[in-house]
């Protein structure tokens, strides 16, 4: 027979986590860490990186020659 | 072209293509005083295999009825408000055509597409679906599907969109904003965009806007960003550092995304690559969109191109990929490399020796792409239940930028290429540098950015996976 959930407010009313099935992995993670996972070299050699490419599309729109395109 | 024929009393016409004389008709009809690219686009269908077409009359087409209105309608010629709509089939004409009792079909007939003629002789042909030559269709990245309806039938094309300028309302930079917008329209839902739309979002410039003389960079930028697909300006004289157009514009054509290149005073939009040659020899072939020659133009080398030296780049994105192509390339093969670099076994080392040996045997390729269609492909592309498990479960921004190490030998015999990856956030902030996963070999690496941090999963070696690039080398 199948479970019947009682009105709320009654006596014997359950909670819906009764009732929920978590959604697992069937692998957990073996280990949990905080903390920057880039050496500082490499963190350093991204920034500068991405400083300089940002640094290149500001002068692209920047740029004072326009050409027409037609 | 005789506009005072440009009625009929019929609704349609088939025309067969296999007769002596079909193809000049076609041209003397509809050419007008520009037939060079209808011409093109004729001879492209006939390559295809085309036997028969079919002329929609009194086609009312929504790109056409647009321009008439803005513009058309107020000159001292008269010019119809209707299209005609031709429709190219790779089967004979159906006999049922000339009964009265049955009603042809064509969903049978191998659709290969349609373009639009304007009743303009100066400028005939508009919209243009067209499936792309059968030795350049696996090369072709910007493919979309678009549906008609002929006579109440339904059919579909997959190809990338093309116009040509009337070079009235939109000159060519107007028509590779039309281009990605269709294409943006049929590829991820955006809204489909009209010619006078395009031309209300530029910005007032020096000169008149209509007719329009052309359009300056700053002018393409400001019209993309208002139409809802901004676009990063790339300059390529010279490209940014360590970077080049290849480079540039192989990472969008990689993920699906049609590019704008500007050269010697014109536009024309990039749909697709081929990798051509080996070892130091080996080059880029791009494939163009030039609305003033036709659909996919093959350019054997850029660098010696009608229209060299490309001297700008103009990558228009879906709204919510703020993430940069090579911005994303950076972060992710750091997180790879120093994931490869901090594992013990031979598998990071021999990645790690391809990489940085010479000649290098194995480099980095990035990818944007939604979530929802990595996580559906992850099966197709031959991920382990275990990983693909693991990906599927990971809450994901909508759009990801997938990082890929690749054997480079592999890549270009089609094989399973990729030996590692990362997937970043497209939408993340570009001062707090992160992946949400990143895998080598023997482990995947999460990072939860609700309680900041990384969760470790050791695994089964995975060998070498189909990569999430659309481009086929």
């Amino acid at each position: 027979m199948a479970a019947t959930i009682p009105a709320m407010g009654k006596p014997g009313r359950y909670a819906l986590t009764q009732y929920v099935h978590e959604i697992r992995g069937s692998v957990e993670a073996e280990e949990q860490s905080h903390g920057e996972v880039l050496s500082p070299e490499r963190l350093r050699d991204v920034v500068d990186r991405l400083r300089d490419l940002d640094e290149a599309r500001q002068q692209a729109e920047a740029d004072s020659r326009d050409y027409l395109l037609s | 072209m005789s506009l005072r024929n440009w009625d009929s009393e019929h609704p349609a016409d088939a025309v067969d293509l296999t007769r002596v004389g079909a193809h000049v008709g076609l041209l003397e009809r509809y050419g007008g005083a520009q037939p060079a690219v209808l011409a093109e686009i004729l001879t492209q269908a006939y390559n295809l295999g085309a036997q028969s077409a079919v002329i929609e009359y009194r086609y009312i087409d929504a790109d056409y009825r647009n321009e008439h209105a803005r513009f058309y309608s107020t000159t001292f010629r008269r010019y119809p408000s209707v299209a005609h709509r031709l429709h190219f089939f790779a089967q004979p004409i159906p006999a049922e055509l000339s009964s009265a009792e049955r009603a042809a079909r064509f969903a049978d007939r191998g659709y290969l597409g349609y373009t639009v003629v304007r009743p303009i002789p100066a400028a005939p042909v508009g919209r243009t679906m067209l499936a792309p030559p059968a030795h350049l269709a696996r090369y072709v990245t910007s493919l979309v599907t678009d549906t008609v309806n002929l006579l109440g039938e339904r059919l579909t094309v997959r190809a990338a969109p093309f116009v040509a300028q009337d070079a009235q309302l939109a000159v060519c930079a107007h028509a590779t904003l039309w281009m990605i917008g269709y294409y943006h329209h049929l590829a991820v839902g955006a809204p489909r965009l009209l010619p006078g739309q395009i031309s209300d979002a530029v910005p007032a410039g020096i000169g008149r806007g209509t007719p329009s003389i052309g359009l300056t960079r700053y002018q393409m930028s400001a019209a993309a960003n208002a139409l809802g697909f901004p676009a990063l300006v790339y300059g390529l004289r010279p490209p940014p550092p360590g970077e080049s157009l290849q480079r540039l514009a192989c990472r969008y054509l990689n993920s699906g995304l049609p590019v704008i290149v500007g050269g010697a005073g014109h536009a024309f939009v990039l749909v697709g690559y081929q990798r051509h040659g080996d070892g130091e020899g080996e080059r880029i072939r791009f494939i163009r969109h030039d609305d003033e020659v036709g659909p996919y133009q093959l350019v054997e080398n850029f660098q010696f191109d009608d229209y060299a030296p490309w001297h700008l780049l103009l990558a228009p994105l879906p709204p919510k990929v703020y993430l940069a192509g090579e911005d994303a390339e950076v972060i992710g093969q750091a997180y790879v490399l120093q994931a490869l670099e901090d594992g013990d076994d031979d598998d990071c080392r021999a990645i790690v020796a391809g990489y940085r040996g010479e000649p290098r045997t194995v480099s980095f390729q990035a990818t944007v792409l939604r979530s929802n269609k990595f996580k559906l492909d992850l099966e197709r592309r031959g991920v382990p239940d275990t990983l693909a498990g693991i990906y599927r479960r990971m809450p994901m921004s909508r759009w990801i930028w997938v990082v890929e190490a690749v054997d480079r030998e592999l890549r270009k015999a089609e094989q399973p290429c990729v030996l590692a990856e990362a997937i970043l956030d497209a939408t993340d902030h570009i001062r707090d540098v992160r992946a949400l996963a990143w895998r080598v070999p023997s482990l995947v690496m999460r990072w939860n950015p609700d309680t900041d941090m990384n969760l470790r999963t050791d695994l089964e070696p995975v060998r070498l996976l189909d990569t999430v690039a659309q481009a086929v080398t």
